[in-house]
């Protein structure tokens, strides 16, 4: 005769409380630059140029020679006015600055005794935000002087000044016309 | 197996006469009968599935259910008794919005010995009935073939469902 | 003396029982389970967005910020299994790698709005406002409580770039993010 086996079982059913659900996340990630550059802000205006054109008219004296130095330099300053000044703004922190001063020439060929080419000094004062930076360049020399700023450039106002000094000639200045030019390069550098 | 027993009045008084002069018999017949029937002795069990959603995608993890049982004990004292099976769906009351399903199909199957009959919720109603014959012993549950209507994500909280097991004597008259 | 006699018989018959009724029996085995509360974000159409040259390289608006087209990702198959979630937004402006203070006229930080729609009826917005020198960049915002369980496509979009006082902006590289938070609408309570 078989035998009932009767087997014992828990007949509750376990439900665990449903924990209360997490909430889940997830992450989007957005990049993006801003390039190094330099520009020039007249006003509201955006150029990458600035300079003049200076007329220094008689460079002689009424000896033949070159007028004198301090002379000169402020004639320069009169002369090319607020159009030596200028606001450069750069978006990077260590812009790089070029200057070449090409000596004031004249093609007509000079004798023993005379010049026919007049050097001098541009010198560029920049202003950074930790304090006024001069770049000298000598014409007599024809590299540039270069130097990378340390700190930014000034964000409102001018902060390039260009101006001359040094003005030097050997003997009688030969007639004619002299021509030379400051060449100043900004770059946003490294 | 218990054997009933009806047991009828025995008694049979003769009075025998004293001056009898030829014997007398008198008989009494017995009989009685046991209703076929069936029972169970331990009639309810639960198969707790626990978690039947995966993780990964909030979907039926039909591992959870599929090869899942419960066992029930009984008898039947009739050679003609038959099982069925009726298996009905494990839903959720919230109503599932679409790409969602609140409802877990299965077949669900009862062995007996050699016997087996079985019954997919997805058809309401019994499943085909099975001769046990004269048995007394474990009715095994066995869920399988798990799914949800769209294969969709399933939408939180209980899921309730059965498998009712009916045996039922198909009976002569006794006598 | 005349003997009486008499039979008694007295039989007591057990009547046969007539054809038994059916006594059906039914076993039930309950089967219950459970589907825990959870909500799954989909693997977003792009984990970074890269918005190239943030300023003008010319024109009147060199090195302010540029004209940025709006910019979309999507988390496709975004879902949560229960009733009364929603979708919250965490956005941080994009600020420049170099932490120095910005001098006068200049901008470290761009500003914009994210805003994540498809999963309520409101989408859930924030507008990043930090100063020009970066501070205070996240913003947050959350949206309307969706009331069924849903599955549906998130959509962020990034738009509305903007430089604190349009000031210039200083070079290098910038970085920001969002994070989207999908759960629960009430903190605390039952889902």
């Amino acid at each position: 005769m078989k035998k009932i086996a009767l087997i014992a079982m828990t007949a509750a059913a376990v439900i665990a409380t449903p924990a209360m659900a997490q909430d889940v996340t997830g992450t989007i990630n957005i990049t993006g630059s801003v390039a190094k550059k330099c520009f020039v802000l007249n006003g509201s205006a955006v150029s990458s140029t600035f300079g003049t054109t200076v007329a220094l008219g008689e460079l002689a004296k009424s000896d033949g020679t070159l007028r004198a130095s301090s002379d000169l330099s402020s004639a320069f300053a009169t002369a090319g006015g607020s159009a030596l000044d200028a606001q450069v703004v750069c978006t990077s922190a260590t812009p790089s600055v070029s200057v070449t001063a090409e000596p004031l020439a004249n093609t007509v060929t000079a004798d023993t005794g005379y010049d026919n080419s007049i050097d001098y000094r541009a010198d560029v004062t920049l202003t950074t935000v930790a304090g006024d930076v001069t770049v000298n360049d000598p014409s007599s020399n024809i590299a540039a002087t270069t130097t990378n700023l340390t700190s930014r450039l000034t964000g409102t106002g001018t902060n390039v000044k260009v101006r001359t000094s040094n003005w030097t000639a050997d003997g009688v200045l030969v007639a004619g016309s002299y021509t030379g030019k400051i060449t100043v390069v900004i770059a946003p550098g490294a | 197996m218990r054997k009933l027993i009806i047991l009828s009045a025995p008694l049979a008084l003769l009075a025998a006469p004293a001056m009898a002069q030829t014997a007398v018999d008198g008989t009494v017949d017995i009989n009685g009968s046991v209703a076929g029937r069936c029972m169970f002795i331990v009639p309810n069990k639960t198969i707790s599935l626990g978690e039947i959603s995966l993780a990964s995608n909030g979907k039926l993890d039909v591992s959870k259910v599929n090869g899942r049982s419960e066992t029930l004990t009984g008898w039947c004292n009739n050679t003609t008794a038959a099982m069925t099976v009726t298996a009905t769906q494990l839903t959720n009351a919230t109503t599932a919005p679409t790409g969602f399903d609140n409802r877990v199909d299965y077949t669900a199957t009862a062995v007996t010995g050699s016997t087996s009959a079985n019954d997919s919720s997805v058809t309401a109603g019994a499943g085909s009935a099975s001769s046990v014959g004269l048995f007394s012993g474990d009715i095994v549950v066995t869920l399988s073939n798990a799914s949800t209507p769209n294969n969709g994500l399933m939408v939180a909280g209980t899921y309730n469902g059965n498998v009712v097991v009916t045996l039922t004597p198909t009976v002569t008259v006794g006598g | 003396m005349n003997c009486k006699y008499g039979l008694a018989l007295i039989a007591l018959v057990a009547l046969p029982a007539t054809a038994a009724a059916q006594s059906t029996e039914s076993g039930t085995v309950d089967v219950v389970g459970t589907v825990r509360s959870i909500c799954i974000l989909g693997d977003p159409t792009s984990a970074l967005v890269d918005l190239g040259q943030l300023s003008a390289a010319s024109g009147p608006r060199t090195g302010r910020v540029a004209v940025i087209p709006p910019q979309t990702v999507t988390l496709p198959g975004s879902f949560c299994n229960f009733a009364g979630s929603a979708v919250s937004i965490s956005a941080t402006a994009l600020t420049a790698a170099d932490a120095t203070n910005p001098q006068a006229g200049f901008a470290r930080a761009v500003n914009y709005t994210a805003t994540a729609t498809g999963w309520a009826a409101g989408a859930s917005l924030a507008t990043t406002g930090a100063a020009r020198d970066g501070t205070g960049p996240t913003a947050e915002g959350t949206g309307a409580t969706q009331p069924l369980p849903q599955v549906a496509d998130i959509s962020l979009t990034l738009s509305s770039f903007t430089a604190p006082g349009d000031q210039i902006l200083v070079s290098g590289n910038y970085s920001g993010n969002v994070i989207v938070t999908l759960g629960p609408a009430i903190a605390g309570g039952e889902n």
